[in-house]
């Protein structure tokens, strides 16, 4: 079980890199995540809605309803151009975090 | 005999009634939820084990609630701080404007309204407590878990606040009347004794009503609730 913070801290670069392969909608979001992780990241999907309305207040993307195939309006997300910046520079953050974690665990004891 | 339709609009209503959300939100979490059954459906669940399934991972009514709530902060700081000031404001001005104003200041009954009532709640629910409500209700939900329960006890501060309060008015009237008695020999001090009785009513009712009321709102406001 990945902890709380992690997951809530991982949601919005999530979001938007997912969103960077096209517009997509929460149920196919929270499944995409889903089959990427192999399970490890199950969301709560109700949490993910909420993710959805910062990222677009916040202008990292776009949302309009379209009407899907079986006739019922659904809401399509979509990257904007100041999202894809904020998702580079998440992109820098994390690999920052991981590089140095990973130097860090890479070290044994007995290195020469 | 469970008709999937009903469950839903069922299911809309209670979001509608317990939450903030507006339609939009709701069509959205909908959709959801019927692709959700479908997916379950395909499984071979049947209609009422599909929609409690998806119902369940969608997650609780207040936990949902809460979660748009936090982007949604509906009253900033300023405009509830703004709001107390102006009421207190115009009641200073009228007060002034009747050409006595120094009259409605009398800083001993002052003293007492406010200590009784900061004094009584320090008893009742200790200092943390009163404090953690405090920042709740002006800053509006943090970080922790907004439950059901922690609302509760945040209201219960602020309704025995607003019942101290107008107390206080009443146990000032009452020692106002003591002193004017203890007094009757010296004619000057019946004044002071009045003006205790009858000013600690007044600070009490505002401090009551323009404040206490007003705490309790701000606490209910992010999350539209039938409490």
């Amino acid at each position: 079980m990945i902890s709380r913070k992690l997951v809530a801290a991982s949601t919005g670069p999530l979001v938007l890199s997912i969103l960077s392969h096209g517009p997509s909608y929460g149920y196919a979001i929270i499944q995409e995540v889903r089959r990427l992780s192999d399970g490890a990241l199950e969301w709560t999907d109700g949490m993910l809605y909420p993710v959805l309305h910062r990222l677009e207040r916040e202008g990292n993307i776009h949302a309009e309803w379209q009407v899907s195939r079986s006739g019922r309006k659904r809401r399509y997300y979509r990257l904007t151009a100041s999202g894809e910046q904020s998702l580079a520079g998440e992109r820098q953050e994390w690999a920052t975090v991981t590089r140095t974690l990973e130097n860090l665990w890479g070290e044994s004891p007995c290195s020469n | 005999m469970f008709e999937l339709n009903h469950a839903i609009d069922a299911w809309r209503r209670r979001l509608d009634q317990d939450t903030a959300l507006d339609a939009d939100e709701i069509d959205e979490l909908e959709d959801h939820l019927r692709m959700t059954i479908d997916a379950r459906l395909v499984c071979g669940l049947d209609e009422q084990e599909a929609f409690r399934q998806a119902a369940d991972r969608l997650g609780a009514t207040h936990l949902l609630a809460r979660e748009y709530a936090k982007g949604k902060q509906t009253m900033t700081l300023l405009s509830k701080v703004s709001g107390t000031a102006f009421a207190l404001g115009l009641l200073a001005l009228a007060a002034a404007a009747g050409g006595s104003g120094s009259v409605f200041l009398h800083l001993p009954s002052l003293l007492f309204v406010t200590g009784l009532v900061a004094g009584g709640l320090w008893a009742a629910f200790g200092p943390a407590l009163v404090v953690d409500a405090l920042k709740v209700s002006l800053r509006g939900p943090d970080g922790q878990s907004q439950t059901p329960e922690r609302r509760e006890l945040h209201l219960a501060v602020f309704r025995r606040g607003y019942h101290l309060a107008w107390a206080s008015g009443v146990v000032g009237t009452i020692v106002g009347v003591i002193l004017m008695l203890a007094n009757l020999a010296d004619p000057s001090q019946l004044g002071s004794g009045i003006a205790v009785s009858l000013l600690t009513v007044l600070y009490g009712a505002v401090l009551a009503e323009l404040v206490f009321r007003n705490l309790s709102q701000w606490v209910r406001t992010p999350l539209a609730t039938t409490a």
